[in-house]
């Protein structure tokens, strides 16, 4: 455990002094700033329209906040790959996977320091993007609890994809490779239910169930339910466990 | 120190390594010599631990390379062909990284950093970033990054190949350093690189080794480029000799 910190500081530490890191928050936040105020703008047309209406409901949490969330699952699906494609993928093109690997190093543990890296930073770039939510806080009075909880639901929804793309930087030495392939297999997760409600019965169910857009949604709604703790972790440890075999797959061949 | 016994590797249907049998005292300076494609690489690798043997086995410091593979890993010191450096790191923040990922113990950090910062004269380099290190400067670096724990195995793989004639000099000056301390294989296939440096050769060719003694006795009668191509027409490495 202790070597996996080393390696995950390092990480760390090295996506810090790139400018890529800065530019992925920058992005992120520019993304988010404009959903988030463009949603706002369209709650007080609402609020305009309620003064007539007086019984419309008019809720920030309703308005704002959750397709804000909607919004940005959307927009972190296209960041996760920038931040899983270099984890491995990097190591084996600048020969630096040589070093770690004839190192006193288990395989877990690299795998292990380079997903808490990618955990970290991505944890990162949420809170930076929770700046807009907050501010609501200050300047209103939404509901805090289902923003919390929406919260919680993107960081396991990221921590979950990221594991996966851990995997896919781990089987290749192009870092462009591990992105477009973890962006595609992303897209093609997060779409998988489109055509489960023509499809009806099992099989609806079955893609219904694996799209983690499904267990993202209660999160939204400010409900924690344990079936969606589950997916996200048992979709982390799949993650790694694959990122692991893709190792010790190299070493016997 | 380093033992191998019908160590071999197959992909498919190639046989890069073929029953390759070896032992090699301490202290020993050896020189893995062969052309490109001989199988010194897959050797390498095999004896750091990063790819199975197909069968048979080696042993180094007395520890199974498949069995006790993270004991192996403890013992050896490994500068790989490109030396691995994290280039946004600076060379004494590189070297505390390697330090702590060998299991070098906090308290004997510092030590470890400066003995090897003055055994491969890097003092005023170490608080250069690895990016900016000329290509002699980085296989010290990577030598340095070998000897962080004082293993008692230095495994080098082509460690002068890319080097300017001063900074091959400076290099192998290292390499003679590190003998009766450790035991160090030196892959090349300059020779004279092995007659400068090595007390022992084992040469490999097709995977299967072609010579194998002490240097002295290898060049007795002839020059070891003389063996060196006797031994490569032997194996039917066609084209060489001319």
């Amino acid at each position: 455990m202790k070597r996996a910190l080393t390696i995950a500081r390092r990480e760390i530490f090295s996506q810090l002094v790139t400018p890529l890191f800065f530019v992925l928050c920058a992005s992120y936040l520019i993304l988010g700033g404009f959903f988030f105020f463009s949603l706002l703008l369209q709650f007080n047309s609402v609020l305009e329209q309620a003064k007539a209406v007086p019984e419309t409901v008019t809720s920030l949490n309703e308005w704002v906040i959750r397709p804000f969330l909607e919004t940005l699952e959307i927009v972190t699906l296209f960041l996760l790959p920038l931040l899983t494609m270099r984890l491995i993928a990097e190591e084996r093109s600048q020969a630096t996977f040589e070093l770690l690997k004839t190192s006193p190093v288990r395989r877990s543990e690299i795998v292990l320091g380079k997903y808490l890296a990618f955990a970290s930073l991505y944890a990162v770039v949420l809170l930076l993007a929770f700046v807009f939510p907050v501010t609501l806080m200050f300047l209103a009075d939404p509901e805090v609890a289902p923003a919390v909880c929406g919260f919680l639901g993107l960081l396991l929804f990221g921590w979950a994809l990221g594991a996966l793309g851990l995997a896919v930087s781990s089987l290749t030495r192009h870092q462009m490779v591990a992105g477009a392939i973890s962006l595609v297999l992303f897209l093609v997760l997060y779409l998988i239910d489109t055509p489960a409600p023509q499809l009806g019965g099992i099989l609806g169910a079955i893609l219904s169930a694996i799209t983690p857009a499904s267990h993202t949604d209660n999160f939204v709604k400010g409900v924690v339910e344990s079936g969606d703790c589950v997916y996200f972790v048992s979709v982390i440890f799949l993650g790694l466990f694959l990122a692991n075999r893709a190792l010790d797959w190299e070493e016997l061949h | 120190m380093i033992q191998a016994v019908n160590l071999t590797k197959r992909y498919g249907q190639l046989t890069a390594v073929s029953a390759v049998n070896f032992s090699i005292p301490q202290g020993e300076i050896v020189g893995l010599l062969g052309p490109n494609g001989a199988g010194k690489s897959s050797t390498i690798r095999m004896l750091t631990t990063s790819l199975r043997p197909t069968s048979g086995t080696a042993t180094i410091a007395g520890f199974d390379v498949v069995k006790n593979a993270a004991d192996v890993r403890r013992a050896i010191g490994f500068l790989p062909e490109t030396a691995p450096l994290y280039g946004e790191l600076r060379v004494e923040e590189f070297l505390r990284f390697v330090a702590k990922l060998k299991g070098v113990s906090r308290p004997e950090l510092k030590n470890a950093i400066e003995r090897v910062i003055d055994s491969c004269s890097l003092e005023e380099y170490r608080h250069r970033l690895c990016s900016q290190l000329s290509k002699g400067l980085r296989q010290r670096v990577g030598l340095a990054q070998a000897l962080i724990h004082q293993p008692p195995v230095i495994i080098l793989d082509e460690p002068s190949s890319g080097l300017d004639p001063v900074q091959m000099v400076a290099i192998r000056k290292l390499i003679r350093s590190l003998g009766g301390k450790h035991t160090v294989i030196l892959s090349t296939h300059l020779l004279q690189e092995v007659t400068e440096t090595c007390s022992r050769v084992i040469m490999i060719a097709r995977g299967s080794i072609a010579i194998e003694g002490p240097l002295a006795e290898v060049v007795k009668e002839k020059s070891l480029e003389t063996r060196f191509l006797e031994a490569l027409e032997i194996q039917g490495v066609g084209g060489v000799a001319a």
